[in-house]
């Protein structure tokens, strides 16, 4: 793993390599010509397969690759986990020396970790000139596919609609006093949600929150959005806005709004370093950014990343910048057990 | 009996104890290992290569926070064994030493909350005794007219019943086992000499199966200490945290702190190692439990009189009241197109989708025969194996027997987290084709399920006494014709009831299997967790019905079969 510990005797055979390297046209992957989007197809075939670890929704995920699949004839091998256990097995695999895995599809978090891990590669593409800003990282290590946007989701029998708060500090109304629940895991929008609103204010916001009307910490976004159906937790605070619309797609009593200011974490797609099946790695990304893959996340509900694709949310959404996150998780991890799930109630 | 004769019958004997011990040293070792050398290292990454530490044990319990949730930890698991063990003790001394009606049936269903995955009966009792919206509350509070909180399954109490509830069916077995194999002519002259039948219960046949009680109370005891589900379902709203979501915590951080979740590991372990030792000091005095020799022995059971109709409804209520209600929020959930608590709105909007969705989903059938595949295969195997090994460390005099005791039990302590990690890492170094296949999931279920083969086990050996081993080598039959004409129908219930309990745990199993499976090696639990995450609750509950259905059939198949060999009342 460790690339700059060179031993002098395979140091020459090294310095070939480069050479021969650099006497080569660019690399695939950094090449981002039309010419490249032409030959792709045929080598992705060649190759006939890709691996694929995600932790992205099953059935939604299906529905993507299905679509890939169908274009361009190249079987996919999804393997699912979560966020965490994606990243472990990832690393673990490198560690040892195992390269499986072509591409890889996490969260942002998760993501900037490979990165900075060194298993993912450059790639540069036309189409990260469509996607937002905000949630491309500049390394070109991975590229953001849709935004996991935070809204707020009620349930329609237990809140009336003129009793929706308007700022986060109508939730210090005492009306709200044991109605409000709270995801457990989420200590990055935690972080991003207070610096935005600013530090000592959004401390005390939360603080007041959880001491007077109390914040019951639920685990896991699915759990608290079935809380929320059954009417056991009236108001999230938290909650990821697919949730809620799938559910009121179904005709259950939830809904959603989006408290300003709305924080998003991106997921996003990157590339193994030692991807086995590189062409087929390479175009399964660019399908996954481009306009036709983006408008399939648009379809499940999905914040697409892609400004070509309309949004299904119409908010000022604030990215959480994941090298920033993962800088100052200590920091928040702490602040957010200390204020909301020590006093949760 | 020539001499060659004789010896290759020794060295066949001991071929396979040498083949049983290092199959255990096998698969214990490898994340004993890592568990230890772990916990003396920092995170490794790209930039930084692991280092020795000890900071890791100072993190883990140089605080008093540790302190707070672990004594958290013992109040939850005192209280869940205490329960699970209580319950499941009363339905299986009911089921086995009396002649309660019915209870060949009481079998069967006894092991439904087994059955039902983890977080789907949690919910359902989230459903059942929730302050809000818990349907039991609403009845009692509209027949009383009032709004009290009946139940509150928001705190310590609610913990301790959900979790002990759901693990009754392993004390039930166990004892189950233990029972089974009772001569009951000390129980029929405690009788004759005036004893009643709750005395006659407390006084000889709970003594007479102590290191089965034992052998539970620490089992169930350990497995609460490990258990996260429940305390983060029912425990983290109020506040209640306890000492595995330190370890989770430790994992989920950046880099992966492995090596503090192995520290706080190391706890468990010493807890677990201290109740091995202490039960094989207790056990190690030869035939003082052996109910089973060679005078005649016939399991036969006690005469409740008139008492047995008691029994009975005592029977009838618990699975009204408590197996059928979570089984009946389940039924309801899943007929649903998402959950509402009951009502003639609701009833109106009945229907199948969930159970079409469930059975045309394509990922299913592959998982349910990978399964059937791993959970079949691990739990015969773990019961054969152990069975080898608990003759060794209960029949024999080999030093140090009690040490193979512990290390067949030490799987029981590692979470599920760090025994994946365990043999990802150990098996992607050392190269022998099992990486992505079902064999790394098959080793990782044999090690985490062989501690509850080997108390299985264990019990039921204790009480079978060496006399009839001896006639039999004594007439001329070797080791191995002893071993599989003898002992293993002679261990037969003991066999049986961990062979249920692992092919149903097993299926389960979630916390390894999602880091070893691979594309093409999805097992049932992964699908669980699937629909679990896209949030079809409802589609869920619809499997966790047909499961508990094919569960059931499989038990009352094995039951059935179990029922035409070995013993049998007389």
């Amino acid at each position: 793993m460790n690339r700059l510990n060179i031993r002098p005797t395979c140091f020459l055979p090294m310095l070939l390599a480069a050479g021969l390297a650099c006497a080569q046209p660019a690399p695939l992957a950094l090449d981002d010509s039309p010419a490249r989007a032409q030959r792709l197809p045929d080598a992705a075939r060649a190759e006939g397969t890709l691996v694929f670890y995600t932790s992205l929704n099953e059935q939604n995920m299906a529905y993507v690759v299905a679509a890939f699949e169908k274009k361009y004839g190249i079987k996919v091998r999804t393997w699912r986990s979560n966020a965490d256990r994606v990243l472990q097995r990832m690393l673990t695999e490198f560690q040892a020396g195992r390269f499986e895995v072509d591409v890889v599809h996490p969260g942002s978090g998760e993501l900037e970790v490979l990165y900075r891990e060194k298993v993912l590669q450059k790639i540069e593409s036309q189409q990260y000139k469509h996607l937002l800003p905000a949630a491309m990282p500049a390394h070109h290590e991975w590229a953001p596919t849709f935004l996991s946007v935070w809204v707020q989701a009620y349930n329609t029998n237990a809140v009336k609609k003129e009793d929706l708060p308007r700022t986060y500090e109508d939730l210090l109304n005492p009306k709200w006093k044991g109605k409000l629940g709270i995801e457990a895991g989420n200590d990055d929008w935690f972080g991003k949600i207070v610096s935005e609103m600013g530090e000592a204010r959004g401390l005390k916001l939360f603080r007041e929150m959880a001491e007077n009307n109390g914040l019951s910490v639920r685990k896991g976004h699915t759990l608290l959005s079935n809380l929320v159906i059954s009417g056991e937790v009236p108001f999230a605070v938290t909650m990821y806005n697919y949730l809620p619309q799938a559910g009121k797609k179904k005709g259950a009593p939830v809904d959603w709004l989006a408290l300003d200011p709305v924080i998003a974490r991106a997921n996003g797609v990157g590339v193994a370093r030692r991807a086995p099946h590189p062409a087929a790695a390479l175009l399964f990304y660019e399908f996954l950014i481009s306009e036709e893959g983006q408008q399939l996340f648009a379809d499940r509900d999905y914040v697409p990343a892609s400004r070509k694709v309309k949004w299904p949310i119409k908010a000022d959404i604030k990215v959480i910048d994941p090298a920033v996150s993962l800088d100052q998780s200590e920091k928040w991890a702490k602040a957010f057990q200390e204020i909301v799930l020590k006093r949760g109630r | 009996m020539t001499t060659t004769d004789t010896q290759r019958r020794i060295e066949l004997k001991w071929v396979i104890v040498a083949v049983a011990i290092a199959a255990v040293a096998y698969l214990a070792l490898v994340p004993l290992a890592f568990l230890l050398w772990e916990s003396f290292f920092t995170p490794r990454s790209v930039t930084r290569a692991a280092e020795f530490t000890l900071e890791n044990y100072r993190t883990a319990y140089g605080s008093l926070e540790t302190v707070r949730l672990f004594v958290n930890s013992l109040q939850y698991a005192t209280g869940s064994a205490l329960f699970a063990f209580v319950v499941g003790t009363l339905l299986a001394w009911m089921n086995e030493r009396t002649n309660t009606p019915l209870k060949t049936l009481f079998f069967a269903l006894s092991l439904i909350p087994l059955i039902i995955p983890g977080v789907l009966f949690t919910v359902a009792w989230i459903f059942l005794g929730s302050p809000k919206i818990g349907i039991l509350n609403m009845l009692l509070q509209r027949l009383f007219e009032t709004d009290y909180v009946f139940f509150n399954v928001y705190s310590m109490w609610g913990m301790v019943w959900v979790d002990g509830l759901h693990y009754s069916p392993m004390a039930f077995l166990l004892m189950t086992a233990a029972f089974r194999s009772m001569e009951p002519a000390l129980e029929e002259s405690a009788m004759m000499c005036g004893a009643g039948v709750l005395q006659t219960l407390w006084r000889i046949t709970l003594k007479l199966a102590w290191p089965a009680v034992f052998a539970t109370l620490l089992i169930l005891f350990v497995r609460a200490l490990e258990s996260f589900e429940v305390p983060a379902l029912l425990g983290l709203p109020v506040g209640i945290h306890v000492f595995t979501s330190s370890i989770y915590q430790a994992i989920h951080e950046y880099p992966s702190q492995v090596g503090l979740a192995c520290a706080y590991g190391v706890t468990l372990l010493v807890i677990t190692t201290a109740g091995i030792y202490l039960q094989s000091r207790l056990t190690g005095r030869g035939g003082r439990y052996s109910t089973i020799t060679g005078k005649g022995f016939r399991p036969r059971v006690i005469d409740l009189g008139r008492w047995r109709y008691l029994t009975a409804a005592i029977f009838v209520v618990y699975f009204l009241l408590i197996v059928a209600l979570p089984f009946l929020v389940l039924v309801w959930s899943s007929l649903q197109k998402f959950y509402a608590p009951p009502s003639l709105a609701a009833l109106q909007q009945l229907t199948l989708d969930p159970y079409r969705f469930i059975i045309a989903y394509p990922p299913l059938l592959p998982a349910v025969m990978n399964t059937l595949l791993v959970a079949v295969g691990s739990a015969t195997v773990i019961m054969l194996i152990t069975s080898v090994i608990c003759w060794i460390t209960v029949r024999t005099k080999l030093p140090g027997r009690w040490l193979l005791d512990m290390l067949a039990s030490v799987p029981l302590v590692f979470p599920g987290i760090v025994l994946g990690l365990a043999l990802l890492i150990f098996y992607l170094n050392f190269k022998v084709g099992v990486y992505g296949t079902l064999t790394i999931l098959f080793l990782a279920y044999l090690t985490r399920f062989l501690p509850y083969g080997m108390r299985y086990n264990t019990t039921s050996m204790l009480q079978i006494h060496r006399e009839l081993e001896e006639s039999a080598m004594m007439s001329g039959s070797t080791w191995s014709t002893t071993f599989v004409r003898i002992l293993l129908p002679l261990l037969k219930p003991g066999l049986i009831a961990g062979w249920i309990y692992i092919v149903i745990v097993s299926t389960r199993e979630l916390s390894t299997s999602i880091l070893l499976y691979s594309p093409g090696t999805e097992v049932v639990s992964v699908v669980i967790w699937e629909l679990w995450e896209n949030g079809q609750y409802v589609e869920l509950s619809a499997l966790g019905v047909m499961f508990i259905i094919g569960l059931l059939t499989l038990v009352l198949t094995a039951q059935l079969l179990g029922r035409r060999f070995g013993l049998r009342e007389v």
